[in-house]
């Protein structure tokens, strides 16, 4: 119903932000949680093709022909963390001291070039958007577990990954992993790192969190892969 | 400010005690006419806490009140305030904290807790929703139940309140382990002790392990219990906590009531550990007792 309103609005009055990406994903859903803390209005433009994106028109606002792409009253910005991190100045979710952003930053980072990779394997794999080999989905799930690892060792010292309380990397990780949660990580996994699932439910059960993703679904059974 | 309390103590009229009543009002009151322009007179009335200078169940009910945005104001007694008439009216237990409200008293802090967190339910100090609740309300009564008792067992033989009894101090010792795993393994599952966000369970905990960490929580605990240190540091950080009940001071290593280990102590622990090596070594002590004496 609100998506319903928002379109309305959108009609009568200009929206300050859009952000053009496709429907439902991990990078441009953590950009519209963002959006929900800071109390931003954000035009949803979705696509459905990957040939709307690399119109003419598309490569003036993004010259990488890539998604998401925020649309501000100031200009454009690509890059889904650098969105993540405007967003998260204003919504107050970047810590409380030079340190704690430097943590934030940290994190982003982290979930861009270690995270994402493998991680981006084994989800599309299974989703059947790319096809890896066997050895290369099994060095995935290595990798994936060795990260994980990392999260749970320093989640059992911490509540939340930069400073006491919820920040923006929180929220991007916690995105990035929500596919895995809900169809890859299965009981063997969670037992395995308990302070990461102890984590991720609750970044996960936040209000704003769930308006956008919808309530927590921790998988029973996991998907296998696509042969 | 203690001048003026006793002042408005001895008035007869109770419900009006403290409001600076004028001629007109009073006419009203006395003719009973307008009783609702008596009850907002009532609201405007502020929350008064009644405490000693320090009480931990004090600083529970002053971060719960920030948290929740609850306007009030606190009034300091003596120890020998607790016993007089004024007080006693008020509480006949002679105890603090007591929360007057517009409304009455209320005694017992984890009352006037729930109290709190009920006037801002909005800020999920209460829990979200009624199973929520009722699981802070578990939490709250645990840690009165369970927690609070096994934990002043241990420190208040090592601030001096009480001798220290070796054999109480063995069995809160073992109790100890026994209610902080328990904590623990709750903790290693959920990051809040109630739901996703910060409750008045997660202060109660909070502002009772201060005094574990300061004096009876080492190095070696701290390790074994990791989610309690985690937790209580991510609480620690509110700016509401520190204003109150300051910086959390961690000790390097921890107290015990006793100057030396008692004899007692250490033998106890070397017969659990060698049996054999114990008993072997038992009649060569007794021979240089004898020789001693």
């Amino acid at each position: 119903i609100r998506d319903r309103y928002m379109g309305i609005q959108a009609r009568f009055i200009n929206m300050t932000h859009k952000l053009y990406s496709t429907r439902y994903g991990s990078r441009q859903n953590k950009i519209l949680i963002l959006a929900r803390y800071a109390n931003v209005e954000v035009e949803h433009v979705i696509f459905t093709k990957l040939e709307d994106f690399k119109t003419p028109e598309f490569f003036q606002k993004n010259p990488n022909g890539k998604i998401p792409v925020l649309e501000t009253p100031q200009g454009f910005l690509f890059e889904s963390q650098a969105i993540a991190r405007y967003l998260a100045r204003q919504a107050n979710l970047y810590g409380h001291s030079v340190y704690e952003q430097a943590q934030v930053d940290q994190w982003l980072d982290w979930d861009t070039t270690e995270l994402s990779p493998p991680l981006g394997t084994l989800v599309y794999d299974t989703f059947g958007r790319i096809t890896v080999d066997q050895e290369q989905f099994s060095q995935a799930w290595n990798r994936v577990r060795g990260l994980l690892k990392i999260l749970d060792n320093y989640l059992l010292h911490h509540s939340f990954l930069a400073g006491h309380s919820i920040t923006a990397a929180d929220i991007a990780i916690a995105s990035n992993l929500w596919f895995a949660f809900t169809f890859l990580f299965d009981e063997k996994v969670r037992k395995a790192n308990p302070s990461l699932t102890r984590w991720f439910q609750t970044v996960a059960s936040q209000p704003q969190f769930t308006e956008i993703w919808g309530r927590v679904r921790i998988c029973r059974q996991p998907l296998k892969q696509l042969k | 400010l203690q001048v003026i309390c006793v002042f408005f103590f001895s008035s007869r009229r109770r419900h009006t005690r403290f409001l600076p009543v004028s001629w007109a009002r009073r006419c009203v009151q006395e003719t009973g006419i307008n009783a609702e322009y008596m009850g907002i007179q009532q609201q405007q009335m502020t929350n008064k806490i009644y405490s000693d200078v320090f009480s931990y169940k004090t600083q529970k009910l002053q971060i719960a009140a920030t948290l929740a945005g609850l306007d009030y104001e606190i009034v300091y007694l003596k120890m020998e305030d607790f016993k007089k008439p004024e007080f006693l009216a008020k509480n006949p237990n002679g105890k603090i904290p007591v929360l007057e409200t517009p409304q009455g008293i209320l005694l017992e802090s984890n009352a006037i807790l729930r109290y709190i967190a009920r006037t801002a339910l909005n800020t999920g100090l209460y829990g979200v929703n009624s199973y929520e609740n009722s699981c802070v309300d578990q939490w709250l009564d645990w840690v009165s139940n369970e927690l609070d008792p096994v934990l002043f067992s241990i420190v208040i033989p090592i601030l001096g309140y009480t001798k220290p009894d070796t054999n109480a101090y063995l069995d809160a010792r073992n109790n100890y382990y026994r209610i902080f795993t328990i904590l623990e393994n709750h903790l290693r599952q959920h990051t809040y002790m109630v739901g996703h966000q910060l409750t008045i369970a997660d202060i109660s905990v909070a502002v009772i392990l201060v005094f574990a960490f300061r004096l009876c929580f080492g190095e070696k605990d701290r390790q074994r219990f990791p989610s309690i240190v985690r937790h209580t540091l991510t609480v620690a950080s509110q700016q509401s906590f520190q204003k109150f009940c300051g910086r959390l001071i961690i000790c390097k290593k921890e107290f015990s009531p006793f100057s030396e280990l008692p004899i007692e102590h250490n033998d106890k622990q070397k017969e659990a550990k060698n049996p054999k090596q114990y008993q072997q070594q038992q009649p060569k002590k007794e021979s240089k007792k004898e020789e001693n004496s």
